[in-house]
């Protein structure tokens, strides 16, 4: 998995850069592995599922019920299998990733307008105190703009570092530093409002 | 506030964060092993089917060959069966007969008549009676059975069975001293006709490098030679010294080497 580990230009890199270090390394796993699932490989499959499965399910826990998130993430993973082909860089596949995963997101609410559904407390409060400020945290960060929703969620929720969600998603890790930081600082503000209100 | 905890939790730990990790963590995902609905489509994945369609393609190759093998032995044995099993339709007998050589008084007449198109067949099976073949009450031999010699043609097959007759002709006169001057008018005009024809038959070989049959043709005119410029009423000796040479020579049995039919006796 890891076999561009035995290039040494990338140790003396590992040993300089230990910043890029997880970056270099994800990118390269996670080509092989896109490669290996082309090729029908179910254990690759697997494990590109379980590497990504936590992004995937922050993402659309951003931006849906959380009763409805479990089922799109198998959609997705769907979409991904029929469309895997269309995927030009191997080393991009987390940036398409995400980007599948927020269209199966307004797609959900797209059709969500022609059904009635039950409230969202419903799949979300529990019975607990716990829950139900659980439940009232994750409103306030969905409440916020998506940029940084998201990235809060990831790294809150999914428990994702800065340096896993730029891996993950393709964004750059200067720009997921911004969005944790003003995301964090918003969620602050919005949290002591609703303490004082 | 510390933005190292909340980046990749190094430093000092934010307790502000610390508490939303706590509280949102029941929203973490589980992992949990692959859905069943997942699995068959792995096995969709283009690489299965690349995998089965080599495999179907490899199949549809052999059996398009075998195929192909089948219907090629087929139209090769074909026009066997077809000669053992039709009969061509019998000839009117004047037309299957090889027309008359012209007995004329011109000696410079050809005496092979003008050749139709006729078509190759091959020697007919045990049952097929011989009548109803082509060419069956042909005098020649090689008109009833055209030779597949692959040197010799048809026409100089049929000039070669007729060389052959007369030479055969010439050697059965009577050169008895009881007649001092045999009478081989016939074979005279025979073989004068013959020459000529002999003549051009050779030169084509020659032409195109047919070596065994410009051979043969090229032994044969001596003699042919020979009998068309004997006098009106040769001597005995004279016939007896062309009938010495043929049978030193050899020649009537050369001839009828290649008179005979050869390869279609295989078939």
């Amino acid at each position: 998995m890891y076999k561009i580990e035995s290039n040494g230009l990338l140790l003396v890199a590992r040993q300089t850069q230990p910043a890029a270090r997880a970056r270099v390394t994800e990118f390269s796993e996670e080509a092989l592995l896109v490669k290996a699932v082309r090729h029908g490989e179910q254990e690759a499959f697997a494990k590109l599922y379980g590497l990504y499965a936590p992004m995937v399910h922050g993402i659309l826990l951003a931006r849906v019920p959380w009763g409805e998130v479990d089922d799109l993430v198998q959609d997705v993973f769907l979409v991904v299998l029929k469309k895997l082909n269309s995927l030009r860089d191997d080393a991009a596949f987390g940036g398409w990733l995400a980007m599948i995963a927020r269209n199966r997101a307004m797609d959900f609410h797209r059709r969500k307008r022609d059904t009635e559904e039950l409230s969202d407390d419903l799949a979300t409060q529990g019975n607990s105190e716990a829950g139900r400020e659980a439940a009232n945290v994750l409103k306030v960060i969905c409440g916020l703009p998506e940029a940084y929703r998201e990235t809060l969620v990831l790294r809150l929720v999914e428990g994702m570092t800065g340096l896993e969600i730029a891996d993950r998603t393709g964004l750059t890790p200067a720009s997921v530093r911004v969005n944790l930081h003003r995301g964090m600082k918003l969620l602050r503000e919005k949290l002591g409002m609703e303490e004082r209100v | 506030m510390n933005d190292d905890y909340l980046w990749d939790r190094s430093g000092e730990p934010d307790p502000e964060v610390e508490r939303l990790e706590r509280v949102l963590g029941k929203y973490r995902h589980q992992a949990r092993p692959l859905s069943p609905a997942l699995r068959p489509r792995l096995s969709e994945r283009p690489g299965g089917w690349i995998r089965l369609a080599a495999v179907a393609a490899a199949i549809l190759i052999v059996l398009a060959g075998l195929w192909i093998f089948k219907v090629q032995n087929k139209s090769v044995t074909t026009p066997r069966e077809s000669a053992n099993t039709e009969r061509p339709e019998k000839r009117d007998k004047n037309q299957a007969v090889a027309p008359p050589v012209k007995e004329t008084e011109n000696v410079s007449t050809v005496a092979i008549a003008p050749k139709a198109p006729r078509k190759i067949h091959r020697r007919a099976s045990p049952e097929t009676p011989a009548e109803s073949l082509p060419y069956a009450d042909s005098d020649l031999v090689a008109e009833r059975q055209p030779m597949i010699n692959p040197f010799i043609g048809v026409e100089t097959a049929r000039h070669i069975e007729r060389a052959q007759l007369l030479l055969r002709s010439f050697r059965n006169t009577r050169d008895s001293g009881a007649q001092p001057d045999p009478d081989i008018a016939y074979e005279k005009q025979r073989s004068r006709g013959l020459l000529y024809k002999n003549i051009l038959l050779r030169r084509d070989a020659e032409a195109k490098g047919n070596m065994p049959a410009e051979e043969l043709l090229g032994s044969l005119e001596p003699f042919l030679l020979d009998i068309a410029n004997l006098p009106d009423r040769p001597s005995n000796d004279d016939v007896r010294s062309i009938k010495e040479r043929m049978q030193k020579k050899e020649i009537v049995s050369a001839l009828q080497v290649y008179s005979a039919p050869t390869l279609s006796q295989v078939f």
